[in-house]
């Protein structure tokens, strides 16, 4: 770190711009976390009683469980590159058959999640055909096949939500608890550790980073790009599909677009991710973090009672704060 | 250099927004413990949705005016998110939960939870069950006046067109209504689903079909919203066709319907007046708390104004704000 | 006619001065305090190894960086460049080696693109634009396909649409950075002539080229850029190709020796191709390769040798014709199982197809492995892969200050050193390169076939394609390929630069 330069101005110029390369580093790749951070910090200045409680935790963790289902599966098709708009309709339909099959074939729990998750990678499998056999836009193909899922879903329901008689065993999988902690958390913490090692410790998971940094340099040397990106709208497809279900157990009933409104959240909360602690890439971790901020900003705006405009302002901010200030960053990293 | 300080700066003054904004929530937030001073969370429905927003607003100001520390968040029409807003509300240890629009056992976790703390939920419009003892009804009451006005103007035959929609509890209720009434009737029915959003393009699309499978002078015709807007997107399928043989009827009493009434291309709306309802549900939240979850269930009815080209005028005297 | 590319202050003497530039990456120097001047109406080549700092003082010129110290002056007026715009401004204009052209665009789009496009009525003009590209059409000599999407075109067509492109706008100088890497001799003597009319006219050329011969021709004075410094500015009358060589490495340079043409006669057939056809672009290719041969492929551009190297791994699927290797039947449906029976390509460009330009080196050097893997399902060990990328970077020379520096921090040269490294972690048996050494310095360019050599040492049967006639003097024997057929084959001996230029364009009509 020698730098000769003749006069001080030049050199003071120097010095400080590689203290703003390091600042401007630790802002891309720590912001999103201090912002978390300071999030709670305030939180537990100003509620102490009410928000830093082990019980608001597990609270606060317990709402995340849904949203990050479904965040974590679009994760895939992100990495790899493709987009998938279809993820809140296969959500909804996948309650909408859940609790059909319950209802009037009179089919156990079990089997009835699994038939709804089937048709979750039904759908992803849809998906990942037209996009990658038909070579279609994945966001021109995933809405459409998402459109059509509106249309079966209306077609089982008859857009009536779909309620269920005896729905306690089922209502058992949300409000069930195991020392004290409600099964949709070790649902989340379970899927979270097994899509990391999917995505970070697996052929698949690094094929699908090489297929979303070039996929000609990916094919070339031997991916079978196709393949990989079809897995990843499988896993995904799926990932909404269990998302639904567990919506359905949380609401004792299935809307007919009672998921609908995981999509935006669901890309809110990768794209925030994509900018904890990486360089815009979408990572497991990030995707988690970015759906616990967004939970944890919902349950301090009830907690404090600010007016409702907040949230919607909060939920922006964050992400244009996010990512924003994390790419505002990587350029100046690179710049200075 | 320049730019990056500014963007510092921003970004600095951002975080204090944010983190100003949470201590002007802390100042209301202290707690009362007064004998008739309540803490209450609401569930909105979605800000987007004018019928059940204007209630939930002045039960807010109501409750305000009696010196009750409120707190709202808006779940943005997701029974997920719904949920999620009853459990925080809970953790808060509210002693009541009013909830909009959301039918009442969509939201099973939630409500169990509430039950389980012993907290009492409210629901607007959403129905009476377990755990929610009062519900303001939104739906068929308010559909009542309305339908007989439409079934006395066609003398009981002729065609109706129904634009419904199914997904929303309310608009079941009124449906539920309509169909009692044509009961007894020689009314022949043509039921269309309308999506939201695009409800209004989605009234003129269904009215335009239905009008040229439906000639002047055949039978009396009729269309019947089961929200306004749906309506006034017939009412706009009317005037492009010119036809003024068919009688449009709405539910909500939206600005826009009242002006249609008033215009003579709306026969009827039904009103109900957001300011009243508001208070009629701070009125019975003492006695809610005090009853507690296992309290006896009772649907609360709502005052409902048909308003008709004949009575629009004393009307908004009456509700000078409904054209705001 | 020739009034499209000088502007109204362009016909004097313009002076571009740039002093004392510094920039540091990290804690690499990647300029330090370089001084250059360039008069309008003359060229300045300026030469160095990949890494020497020529493409960063290219790129703080056309305010892509900026400089951490030191002063930028026209005509002896300080100026300060900080976005490509200020650069376009002043009059400044640039063919980068990677070319910036939208791919979907014509040729005519993308020249009209950054010219001064508009009629009167606010609306794209476009038949003053034609006329406009009809006129530097004219002016190159050469045919650009104005109406055909760039990406259907050849590398060198692309390159002649962003010289175009730049000729449409008013410049005084012109930075062209390795135009000549992937053209044919002819292409480049068209190339002088256009550098020729632009310097009669009063710009100023800035010429960045690996191709000494070349840098001698044309250029009026040389600077020469070593380790991110001057290492000397020359008038090019003084130097020769051996003097310029020692100024740009340091040291002297010893021509590449021909191998023995008969090193691996003997040995068995690795890969044996017959009459592989894929028209338009492959006809009929038959060859055999044999273990620890290498063998190159001479041929014009677009003459079918990159379309064959794709049939070879099954990126492209053969109309016709059969391969064997190792004995059996080898009908690759695509790079996967090409690089599971160890056959492997490394492309030509390495840009857009070799390398994931936003990961860091390790990621790159693990591609392939990745590629090769029996399931999708098999674990990946990081620590393992982490191992295996410190290796090839030992092995392989790859300058760098660790592999989890990103691959954009590495020169030209080291970046193609990835490349190959991503491919040799298969241990492939049959290894082809396109264009192996393309904007890679003399000093890369050494180390690379000094790679290619080991492995054939070792029992690896390489097939080389190269524009560059010089280099295939490493191969056992050099196949020549015409209109998408190998037409000739000569041994090593006589594999000189004319004797395989005048093959490939036997029998060719006179360039029209």
């Amino acid at each position: 770190m020698t730098v000769i330069v003749e006069d001080s101005i030049k050199e003071a110029s120097a010095s400080s711009s590689s203290t703003a390369r390091v600042v401007w580093r630790l802002i891309g790749q720590y912001g999103t976390i201090a912002m978390l951070g300071l999030l709670i910090v305030t939180m537990t200045a100003l509620e102490p009683s009410v928000f830093a409680t082990s019980d608001n935790l597990v609270n606060v963790l317990n709402q995340s469980a849904i949203p990050a289902m479904i965040a974590l599966g679009l994760t895939f098709p992100l990495v790899t590159g493709d987009f998938d708009l279809s993820i809140g309709n296969t959500a909804s339909l996948s309650g909408v058959v859940a609790c059909t099959l319950m209802r009037d074939v009179d089919m156990s729990i079990w089997m009835a999640i699994s038939a709804a998750i089937m048709v979750g990678l039904v759908i992803g499998l849809v998906n990942g055909v037209v996009v990658t056999v038909l070579n279609v836009n994945s966001l021109v193909a995933t809405l459409g096949v998402g459109t059509m899922a509106i249309g079966v879903n209306y077609k089982i329901a008859g857009g009536q939500p779909v309620g269920l008689s005896d729905s306690e065993s089922f209502l058992e999988i949300s409000l069930g608890t195991l020392l004290g902690i409600p099964y949709p958390v070790y649902i989340m913490i379970g899927f979270t550790a097994v899509l990391w090692l999917l995505l970070n410790r697996t052929v698949l998971g690094q094929s699908m980073q090489a297929v979303g940094g070039n996929p000609v340099a990916a094919r070339l040397s031997g991916v079978r790009v196709e393949r990989v990106r079809l897995v990843s709208f499988v896993i995904c497809g799926a990932f909404a599909a269990l998302t639904g279900v567990l919506l359905a157990s949380r609401t004792g009933s299935a809307a007919v677009s009672g998921g609908d409104g995981y999509l935006l959240s669901a890309f809110a909360a990768a794209f925030f991710g994509s900018a904890v602690l990486r360089d815009g890439q979408f990572h497991i971790i990030g995707t988690l973090v970015g759906v616990i901020t967004v939970a944890i900003g919902f349950n301090a705006i009830a907690l404090t009672g600010m007016a409702t405009y907040w949230q919607y302002l909060f939920q922006g901010l964050l992400l244009v704060l996010g990512v924003g200030v994390g790419s505002l960053a990587r350029r100046r990293t690179a710049a200075t | 250099m320049k730019r990056k300080r500014s963007a510092l700066a921003l970004t600095a003054a951002l975080m204090t927004t944010l983190v100003t904004a949470c201590g002007g929530g802390a100042e209301t937030g202290a707690k009362a413990s007064a004998g008739d001073s309540y803490s209450i969370g609401v569930v909105r429905f979605a800000s987007s949705d004018p019928g059940s927003e204007g209630i939930v607003q002045s039960y807010l100001a109501a409750a305000k005016e009696r010196g009750w520390e409120t707190s709202s968040v808006d779940p943005q029409g997701a029974a997920g998110q719904a949920v999620g807003a009853i459990s925080n509300f809970v953790q808060k240890q509210v002693d009541l939960i009013v909830v909009a629009v959301f039918p009442s056992d969509a939201l099973a976790a939630g409500i169990k939870a509430a039950k389980s703390a012993g907290i009492p939920v409210v629901s607007i419009g959403g129905g009476t069950t377990d755990g929610v003892p009062v519900s303001l009804d939104f739906g068929r009451s308010n559909a009542k006046p309305l339908t007989e006005q439409m079934v006395k103007d066609t003398g009981g035959k002729g065609d109706l067109l129904v634009l419904g929609f199914t997904p929303g509890l309310p608009c079941v209720g009124r449906e539920e209504e309509l169909k009692a009434q044509l009961k007894e009737t020689d009314i022949k029915v043509t039921r269309k689903e309308v999506p939201i959003p695009g409800q209004v393009e989605a009234g003129t699309e269904f009215a335009q079909a239905w009008l040229a499978s439906h000639p002047k002078g055949s039978r009396p015709l009729a269309i019947w919203g089961c929200f306004d807007d749906p309506a006034i997107g017939a009412v706009s399928a009317l005037r492009q066709t010119g036809r003024d043989d068919v009688l449009v009827y709405g539910i909500n009493g939206t600005p826009a319907a009242v002006k249609a009434v008033k215009g003579g291309d709306m026969r009827a709306t039904a009103y109900v007046d957001p300011a009243t309802e508001g208070k009629r549900l701070a009125d019975v939240t003492p006695d809610v708390i005090a009853a507690g979850t296992d309290a006896k269930e009772r649907t609360l009815l709502p005052d409902v104004h048909a308003v008709t080209p004949a009575n629009v005028d004393d009307f908004l005297k009456k509700f000078p704000g409904v054209l705001r | 006619m020739s009034g499209t590319c000088s502007s109204e202050g362009a016909v004097t003497a313009s002076r571009l001065e740039m002093t004392d530039i510094s920039k540091r990456f990290g804690g690499l120097r990647a300029v330090d305090r370089v001084t250059i001047s360039l008069r309008g109406g003359e060229v300045l080549a300026l030469c160095g190894a990949n890494g020497a700092g020529k493409s960063t003082l290219v790129r703080i010129l056309a305010g892509v960086e900026h400089a951490d110290s030191g002063q930028i002056a026209l005509d002896g007026v300080p100026v300060v460049i900080d976005r490509p715009e200020t650069a376009a401004h002043h009059g400044l204009s640039f063919v980068h080696q990677e070319l910036n052209l939208v791919p979907k665009f014509t040729g005519l789009q993308n020249m009209a693109m950054g010219a001064d496009r508009q009629s009167r009525l606010g609306l794209v003009a476009t038949k003053r634009l034609r006329r406009l590209a009809s006129e530097v059409q004219e002016r190159l000599g050469y045919r650009i396909p104005l109406d055909v999407p760039v990406d259907r075109l050849s590398v060198s067509d692309r390159w002649m649409v962003s010289l175009g492109r730049c000729l449409m706008r008013s410049a005084k100088f012109v930075v062209l950075d390795e135009p000549t890497a992937s053209f044919t001799d002819d292409e480049a003597e068209k190339l002088y002539k256009v550098i020729k009319e632009l310097t009669d006219s009063g710009v100023g050329v800035l010429y960045i080229s690996h191709r000494l011969e070349e840098v001698l021709e044309i250029s009026d004075r040389v600077t020469v850029l070593r380790n991110g410094s001057v290492a000397g500015s020359y008038e090019t009358a003084e130097l020769t190709v051996s003097s310029l060589t020692k100024a740009i490495v340091g040291h002297e340079v010893e021509a590449l020796a021909h191998r023995r043409g008969d090193a691996s006669t003997g040995a068995p057939i690795r890969l044996s191709v017959r009459d592989l056809r894929r028209p338009p672009n492959v006809v009929g290719a038959s060859f055999d390769l044999r273990r620890g041969e290498i063998v190159g492929v001479a041929g014009l551009v677009g003459s079918g040798r990159t379309e064959l190297a794709r049939l070879l791994i099954g990126a492209d699927q053969a109309a016709g014709g059969e391969i064997i290797l190792d004995g059996k039947p080898y009908a690759p449906r695509g790079p996967h199982d090409a690089i599971r029976a160890g056959v492997v390509l490394v492309p030509e460009e390495r840009r857009s197809q070799a390398l994931l330009l936003s990961e860091s080196i390790e990621r790159n050097l693990a591609v392939a492995s990745h590629g090769s893997a029996r399931h999708l399902m098999c674990r990946f060990r990081p620590r393992r892969s982490h191992r295996a990328a410190v290796d090839i970077v030992d092995e392989l020379g790859i300058k760098t200050d660790g592999v989890t520096r990103p691959v954009l921090s590495l020169s030209g040269g080291n970046q193609q050193k990835v490349v190959v490294g991503n491919y040799l972690r298969t241990r492939p048996s049959v290894l082809v390169l396109d264009e192996p050494t393309v904007g890679v310095d003399v000093g890369s360019r050494e180390e690379i076939y000094g790679i290619i050599t080991g492995l054939a040492g070792a029992g690896a049967s390489i097939l080389v394609i190269s524009s560059d006639f010089d280099e295939l003097a490493v191969c056992d024997r050099v196949l020549v390929m015409r209109h998408g057929a190998i037409v000739a084959e000569v041994p090593s001996h006589r594999a000189t630069k004319g004797h395989l230029t005048r093959l490939c364009f036997e029998a060719e009509q006179p360039a029209a």
